[in-house]
């Protein structure tokens, strides 16, 4: 049968930041997929090489948006982990509670582009509308709605007080109770589900060799979640790791909105368990050493390796982040899928290409 | 559980066997990167069983030519080609696709 070549992106309606695909096509079905990215490489990683390791936290957290927050605090920890300190408990429960409230606005993004993707435009509404009740409470509490800079090497720059924290869980069965009527849709609804179910599957076996992370790992029944490694304060507290053996584009849906779930009842917990006490305990001299962390970014894992000479450079600063570890398993699920399904094959992995063209 | 990553040597004759034997065990690909070291290279493969992470130190010479994994771990190409663009660090049988380019930058900027 004669191929067809169609490029998909930079410039896409579904995608908002820059990937280009070569999709090789017979008929409306692909049978391959040529990735091409690399169009906003900003060369940060090199950067950190080149500015005073306490202002380059402020670069970190800008390597994306929406995981602004996450990038932060997962380079604090590695410098933290290279001198060697351990920070006040209160400052962990903190990270604890901004972690889990960066995850609730990265899901509940990737459910309405996911909606405005199968065109169903009053599911794309409510699941932003649910998610502004979530960016208030960062604002709120951060100063940012997006770009927090609330951590320090050490701690954490601003405190919740009882009264906003109470606020917060006060909200938050209203919520709930919204997104339980809402993720039905996703998960029940016969047009939803005609799109999702059986789309875009990826194995066991090949979401190992592929590299996927995160959700995209979980929903083909890897029960893996770098949180259960206890930083912040997550060891401290009890959460499921929410996983499905469906393998599909419905799978991933599936495992996010228990996510999402599970993130209420992490907040929730840390409420209860945060003690008072300091949120920060300064930190002197210059980092010797290396190290290497990983944390549960809501897009998957994400590692962070860290090595110091002494100086106020970092010798090297590498990360390496959820959408550049999912960009294979993407690969893997496009052949065999028809033309008409590749955004939404696109958006299952939550691609984010900022933080891929770090 | 402990956020702990041991870390171990491997030389790059006997790196393709262990990534296989790796791989048959189950063992995640976490990541590849590049340090730049005053004479050549520092490759660190990460890979995990579990929870539990391995960094897997490699030495290398500059003109040192390191064999792809990528027939193993599929996604460790763009690792590989990452390393290769911006370091310049000479690996033998990556798939060699003009269009599949990362970063489309002139000489190794971290060279």
């Amino acid at each position: 049968m004669k191929r067809t070549i169609v490029p998909f992106g930079p410039q896409h309606p579904v995608l908002p930041e820059p990937i280009h695909l070569d999709l090789v096509l017979e008929d409306e079905k692909v049978v391959e997929a040529i990735p091409s990215f690399g169009f906003i490489h900003r060369g940060m990683e090199d950067l950190a090489s080149k500015r005073d390791f306490n202002d380059y936290l402020y670069v970190v957290e800008r390597i994306c948006g929406i995981c602004s927050y996450m990038h932060g605090m997962s380079y604090c920890e590695g410098a933290e982990r290279i001198f060697g300190v351990e920070i006040p408990d209160r400052a962990k429960y903190l990270r604890t509670i901004w972690c889990e409230l960066s995850r609730l606005h990265s899901h509940l993004l990737w459910l309405g582009l996911l909606a405005d993707a199968f065109g169903f435009e009053a599911l794309f509404m409510q699941s932003w509308r649910i998610r502004e009740k979530i960016l208030d409470m960062v604002e709120d509490s951060t100063g940012g709605r997006l770009i927090s800079s609330v951590n320090l090497i050490g701690g954490v720059a601003r405190d919740m007080d009882r009264e906003m924290l109470a606020g917060f869980v006060a909200q938050f069965d209203k919520m709930e109770s919204e997104l339980r009527s809402l993720t039905k849709v996703f998960l029940k609804d016969s047009t939803v589900r005609a799109r999702l179910f059986e789309v875009g599957a990826l194995t066991k076996t090949d979401a190992i060799l592929y590299g996927a992370v995160g959700p995209m790992m979980r929903a083909s029944g890897i029960e893996l979640d770098t949180r259960k490694l206890g930083y912040a304060a997550y060891g401290d507290i009890d959460f499921d790791i929410i996983t499905s053996s469906g393998c599909d584009s419905l799978a991933r849906c599936e495992v996010r909105i228990g996510e999402i779930f599970q993130s209420f009842r992490i907040i929730r917990q840390a409420v209860d368990k945060i003690p008072d006490g300091e949120i920060y305990i300064p930190v002197k001299g210059n980092p010797k050493g290396e190290a290497t962390v990983r944390v549960e970014q809501p897009r998957g894992e994400a590692l962070y390796y860290m090595k110091a000479n002494g100086t106020r450079n970092l010798e090297r600063f590498r990360v390496r982040t959820p959408t550049f570890s999912n960009i294979y398993s993407l690969l893997k699920i496009l052949p065999g899928a028809q033309f008409a399904d590749v955004p939404l094959l696109i958006l299952t992995i939550d691609p984010c290409i900022s933080c891929t063209e770090r | 559980m402990p956020n702990k990553v041991e870390t171990a040597s491997i030389g790059p004759a006997v790196l393709k066997q262990y990534m296989k034997e790796a791989a048959a065990e189950g063992c995640r690909l976490v990541q590849i990167h590049a340090n730049r070291t005053s004479d050549g290279y520092q490759l660190i493969y990460s890979i995990a069983s579990g929870y539990h992470l391995i960094n897997l130190e490699m030495v290398i010479s500059e003109d040192t030519e390191v064999e792809s994994i990528s027939g193993i771990y599929p996604a460790a190409q763009l690792y590989e080609q990452e390393m290769a663009e911006l370091f310049g660090v000479r690996i033998i049988g990556i798939p060699e696709d003009p269009r599949v380019k990362l970063y489309h930058v002139q000489g190794h900027p971290m060279k």
